[in-house]
């Protein structure tokens, strides 16, 4: 886990994408629980009702399910629905940028595709 | 009596009781130095009894007197910080006091008969009254010299206390006051008990406004 | 859900004005930051919204019904201060046993158990007087107090104040705890910003004896940006905004908005960044920027 808030954005949402990116690495599985409202606050030392909040928009996002008297668990299916949503931000949220950056510094169409190609990460 | 109200008066009378033990073991070491003092000699127990009587009257009336100069700025405020109201401390003030001055009285007044010298039970009543009275006054004056520092307040807790408990002191014991001539103790003491009444009075108005420091 | 209310509040020393006009409002089951530079008024708002101090004018009430030498008010609420190691009188020589004994007696809720716990983990010397006492230790014992009192609504004048890190991590962990296990209202005031800021769920705002914001946390800071380009770029973009805090170096400028709603775009000539609540308080302090339009 990452205990690193930034302050980019709202702290419940960069919970909600925290827990996302577990699932989609694999740390958090499906049917598995997820740490309660009180761990989480405790591990990034917030209010508890901003993990809280966090956690039902992971819910209403149907991400997590509740299981009465126990917890959270993640619900089956949640990894590609969480997969589908960021394909869809995906240009927004990173391309975008990417584009902007290039543009700043004069990198054109052709050098981006080019680095894209030759990288040994993608 | 509400739930407040009940456990201030007993966080008081606590404090009452814990001066009053205070007191117990000065009595105990001055008992001590006494009973060496008059060693051998044939009746000592009367006379070390009586030594504590004459003493027991002036100690009271100034332990109470000081004591209740460190009430406004100090255990009041405390308590206050806590929670408690003013009015529930105005009593408390009260209890404790009532509190440790009963304890005394009941202490001589043994003594007394044990000596069989109840004739000092009256002058420990009158002490007891003037007791009460000087530990208004006592706090009145803590109202007053909560805010000049350390120094004024020991300067002024101890001058005062001395003199008036030596001079109600004498009084009790029927002596001459500026001319105002012998037994006229009984007149003096209800003087005292009005002049206490007035003093409350007086700690109430000044209670009420009072805040955490 | 009760509600702690203080309406008009003014007060005065002398001539000196200290809280002028302040009505704020307390939402229980919460946890709340009272934010502000020295000498702003925070430990004498709380003061009174306690009835530990009397206000000018104004009224305090909880539910409803005044706070004033009311017990049932007085009975929800705790109010937990610095402890002085020096009094008027010279050192202060309670010891804190006796201190503690105290506030044991006082408040009605009191968990000694807990309070037993506390004093180990902070380790902390009961029989010690409190002239003898670190700073740090002092701060533990206002929090020792304040977290056993179990009372509905808790409030912390300072409690880190003398804590190093070590402490403060432990007292923010303390308090996320009892709330998470409780839903005890706490309201905190301090200096140390940052670190508390995620813990607050409600802001307040005090300067010079006036309540500036008073409002949920994240929904204030979402509208809150840091804006910066060239001067003019930037005085564009930010035209009719509150701003703060102008700073120029070179032809880059640098402000911070405090918009009445979150804002879409700032236009493609400005960057934009979000601001922390710190930083958006110190900008606010240092204020030497135009009110809005």
């Amino acid at each position: 886990m990452l205990d690193n808030l930034g302050e980019d954005k709202s702290i419940y949402l960069q919970i909600g994408e925290m827990i996302e990116d577990e699932i989609l690495r694999g740390i958090l599985n499906e049917e598995e629980q997820v740490p309660s409202t009180t761990e989480l606050s405790k591990f990034y030392k917030i209010n508890p009702a901003t993990a809280a909040k966090g956690i039902n928009i992971l819910v209403d996002k149907e991400v997590l399910y509740k299981k009465r008297g126990i917890g959270m668990f993640v619900q089956t299916g949640a990894k590609s629905r969480i997969i589908e949503e960021r394909k869809k931000n995906f240009y927004d949220t990173f391309v975008k940028k990417i584009i902007t950056e290039a543009k700043l510094i004069g990198i054109d169409k052709q050098e981006l595709k080019k680095m894209i190609d030759d990288s040994k990460e993608a | 009596m509400s739930e407040l109200s009940k456990r201030t008066a007993k966080y008081y009378f606590v404090q009452g009781i814990k001066l009053f033990l205070v007191m117990l073991l000065g009595i105990v070491i001055f008992g001590a130095v006494w009973t060496n003092i008059y060693l051998g000699e044939v009746d000592i127990t009367d006379k070390v009894l009586y030594r504590i009587l004459s003493f027991g009257g002036v100690f009271m009336i100034m332990m109470n007197m000081m004591y209740s100069m460190y009430s406004p700025g100090w255990y009041d405020n405390m308590v206050l910080s806590m929670g408690a109201r003013r009015k529930d401390i105005f009593f408390g003030d009260f209890i404790k006091q009532i509190t440790f001055i009963i304890c005394n009285m009941l202490l001589y007044s043994t003594m007394a008969l044990a000596v069989h010298k109840s004739e000092h039970i009256k002058r420990i009543l009158i002490c007891g009254v003037f007791a009460l009275l000087m530990g208004a006054v006592g706090i009145i004056v803590g109202h007053i010299i909560k805010k000049y520092g350390r120094t004024t307040f020991i300067v002024i807790s101890v001058v005062c206390s001395a003199t008036f408990g030596l001079i109600m002191c004498e009084v009790a014991n029927g002596i001459h006051l500026f001319g105002l001539g012998e037994n006229k103790e009984n007149v003096i003491s209800i003087a005292a008990v009005l002049l206490f009444v007035f003093m409350e009075y007086v700690i109430y108005r000044l209670n009420r406004k009072v805040m955490v420091v | 859900m009760s509600i702690l209310a203080g309406k008009n509040i003014v007060k005065k020393y002398g001539k000196e004005t200290v809280l002028k006009n302040v009505s704020v409002e307390i939402e229980t089951g919460k946890i709340y930051g009272l934010i502000g530079r020295n000498g702003a008024g925070k430990t004498t708002l709380l003061s009174i919204l306690t009835a530990q101090n009397p206000a000018t004018e104004g009224e305090i009430t909880l539910d409803g019904k005044p706070v004033w030498e009311n017990e049932e008010s007085l009975s929800h609420i705790c109010y937990s201060r610095e402890i002085s190691p020096v009094t008027m009188f010279g050192p202060n020589t309670l010891k804190v046993k006796e201190y503690l004994a105290t506030a044991k007696a006082f408040y009605r809720n009191w968990d000694e158990a807990y309070a037993k716990e506390l004093i180990k983990l902070f380790n902390i010397d009961i029989k010690k007087r409190i002239s003898k006492l670190s700073k740090g230790m002092l701060s533990a014992v206002t929090i020792i107090v304040a977290l056993a009192s179990k009372a509905d609504i808790t409030i912390l004048d300072e409690p880190v104040a003398g804590l190093d890190v070590v402490a403060r991590e432990q007292f923010y962990k303390l308090i996320i705890e009892e709330y998470s296990e409780t839903g005890r209202t706490f309201i905190i005031s301090t200096h140390i910003i940052e670190e508390a800021a995620s813990l607050f769920e409600r802001v307040i705002i005090i300067d010079n004896g006036e309540i500036k914001f008073q409002e949920n946390t994240e929904e204030f800071l979402a509208k809150a940006y840091r804006v910066s380009g060239d001067t003019d770029a930037v005085d564009k973009a930010t035209e009719g905004f509150k701003i703060y805090h102008p700073e120029s170096l070179g032809r880059n400028k640098v402000v911070t908005v405090l918009a009445d709603k979150p804002v879409e775009n700032f236009g493609e000539d400005v960057q934009v960044e979000p601001v922390s609540l710190q930083n958006l308080f110190y900008a606010m302090c240092v204020n030497e920027g135009r009110e809005a339009v």
